[in-house]
């Protein structure tokens, strides 16, 4: 049974993981600079929630922390539904963002940061 | 008569002495057992701390190379210039977690030196240098305390630093002779173990997190570097495919590596061929690198379970009750075990 930081943790790395895994597709499937940009952008995002997440661990009780995770988990899911569905660049990488902005809230929120 | 009350005096005298002697025994075969797994323990937790950090600072590097390769594989009209240049932000952050496990691997060090040198005391060797092992291990372990403490977890209490007094334990051995001196360090020594043992066992609590960080992020990132770098025809893929070959128990073909070399996404059925054995290829990566980082968690528990046995030895010892040190000693080997299938992972690499 994890602790309710371990649950938090699990949500951002799943994140940072989900994101590592489709960078270089996403990358291959970019037509465009901005979009490019975007998945980099992206990819550096996610990555700093979870070092983050893993530096200031995430014990704490700062209000709303439990619908900022219910948050993480359903943008992840969404993320995962428009890979599997092979959606355009466009729609997933807003998807994308919207989970990494999920994940950096649920981090800053938990670790009091 | 005065030879008498003289004579009853000495005995007096002779009853005091046997009775402090008596107060501050300890089992000094008890003492070497208790040493002797404890110095495994230490030992094999330092190299495991060591491996665990080498992963974790190494996956700053495997990030860098990720991005870069993806970079690559965009379309051609973007120009590289058009990119942020890498930026070595996550790489600090790394930097900082990674101190953590670097302190733990000096303090689990030192433990082993102090544990060596309280076998060698328990031992009566002459050589014994125990309050300055014990002072080194202080040191340590305070450094320890103080990089996790420097994370600054919320929720989370601080860890007390090992009062420097600690040492004091040791100005207070002033027995006149070997025998009683020797008892006195004993259990000057077995404080200051247990003392440490508690910030270590701490520390690792606080810790957990990381080994299954480390156990994930190393399998996906391993596995989206191999599938990376063989779409780009960066690598030779001819150590998978001998390493698969031997499994199978076979050699592989002489242009085994061609076949999945030039794979591109979006390709033509020949490289849709080809693609699928480059995901293989990659899975199979990230088969491998999650053996290993199972291996470091299976060490941290081991490690974890050893360090909460010794501590209670610590106890019996002090209290000069019988303690499970042969139980010690079997979670010790379970570490050196866990730390041997994680340099055979590596071998594998």
């Amino acid at each position: 049974m994890p602790t309710p930081a371990e649950e938090r943790f699990q949500a951002v790395a799943e994140n940072w993981f989900a994101t590592m895994n489709g960078y270089y597709a996403d990358m291959a499937a970019t037509k465009t600079v901005d979009d490019a940009k975007a998945v980099e952008v992206n990819y550096r995002a996610a990555e700093m929630a979870y070092l983050e997440a893993l530096e200031k661990g995430l014990n704490g009780a700062g209000g709303g922390v439990d619908a900022d995770l219910a948050a993480l988990k359903k943008a992840n899911a969404a993320v995962k539904a428009s890979r599997e569905k092979g959606e355009a660049i466009g729609k997933l990488l807003v998807k994308a963002k919207d989970a990494t902005d999920k994940a950096a809230k649920l981090v800053a929120k938990a670790s009091g940061g | 008569m005065g030879g008498l009350r003289s004579m009853s005096k000495f005995a007096a005298i002779l009853f005091v002495f046997a009775t402090l002697a008596a107060c501050t025994q300890v089992d000094k075969a008890a003492a070497i057992k208790l040493a002797d797994a404890g110095k495994v323990a230490a030992t094999n937790g330092a190299a495991e701390a060591a491996a665990a950090r080498a992963d974790f600072v190494a996956g700053g590097e495997r990030s860098a190379a990720l991005q870069l390769l993806g970079r690559a594989a965009a379309p051609v009209y973007i120009r590289q210039a058009e990119f942020d240049p890498p930026d070595q932000a996550a790489n600090k952050r790394r930097l900082k977690i990674a101190a953590v496990l670097k302190q733990r691997e000096a303090s689990l060090a030192a433990l082993a030196a102090t544990y060596g040198e309280m076998a060698a005391l328990a031992g009566a060797d002459p050589g014994a240098n125990v309050r300055k092992a014990a002072a080194d291990l202080v040191d340590k372990t305070n450094g320890l305390a103080t990089a996790v403490n420097a994370l600054a977890l919320p929720g989370l209490p601080v860890i007390p630093l090992i009062a420097k007094t600690a040492g004091a334990a040791f100005g207070e051995v002033a027995a006149l002779y070997a025998e009683e001196r020797q008892r006195q360090e004993i259990l000057a020594t077995n404080g200051i173990v247990r003392d440490a043992l508690n910030v270590l066992r701490e520390s690792l609590k606080r810790e957990r997190i990381y080994v299954a960080a480390i156990r994930q992020e190393v399998a996906v990132a391993r596995e989206n570097l191999a599938n990376a770098a063989l779409n780009q025809g960066l690598v030779d893929q001819s150590v998978a495919v001998a390493r698969i070959a031997e499994l199978a128990g076979f050699a592989p073909v002489k242009d085994a590596a061609a076949a999945v070399a030039g794979a591109r996404i979006d390709g033509d059925a020949e490289q849709m061929r080809r693609q699928r054995l480059v995901w293989a290829l990659a899975s199979f990566e990230k088969f491998r690198a999650t053996a290993k980082a199972d291996a470091i968690a299976d060490a941290n528990a081991a490690l974890e379970q050893a360090l909460e046995k010794l501590d209670a030895g610590h106890v019996s010892l002090a209290e000069r009750q019988p303690f499970g040190a042969d139980e010690a000693l079997a979670l010790a080997m379970a570490i050196k075990e866990a730390v041997e299938r994680i340099r055979a992972a590596e071998e594998g690499q």
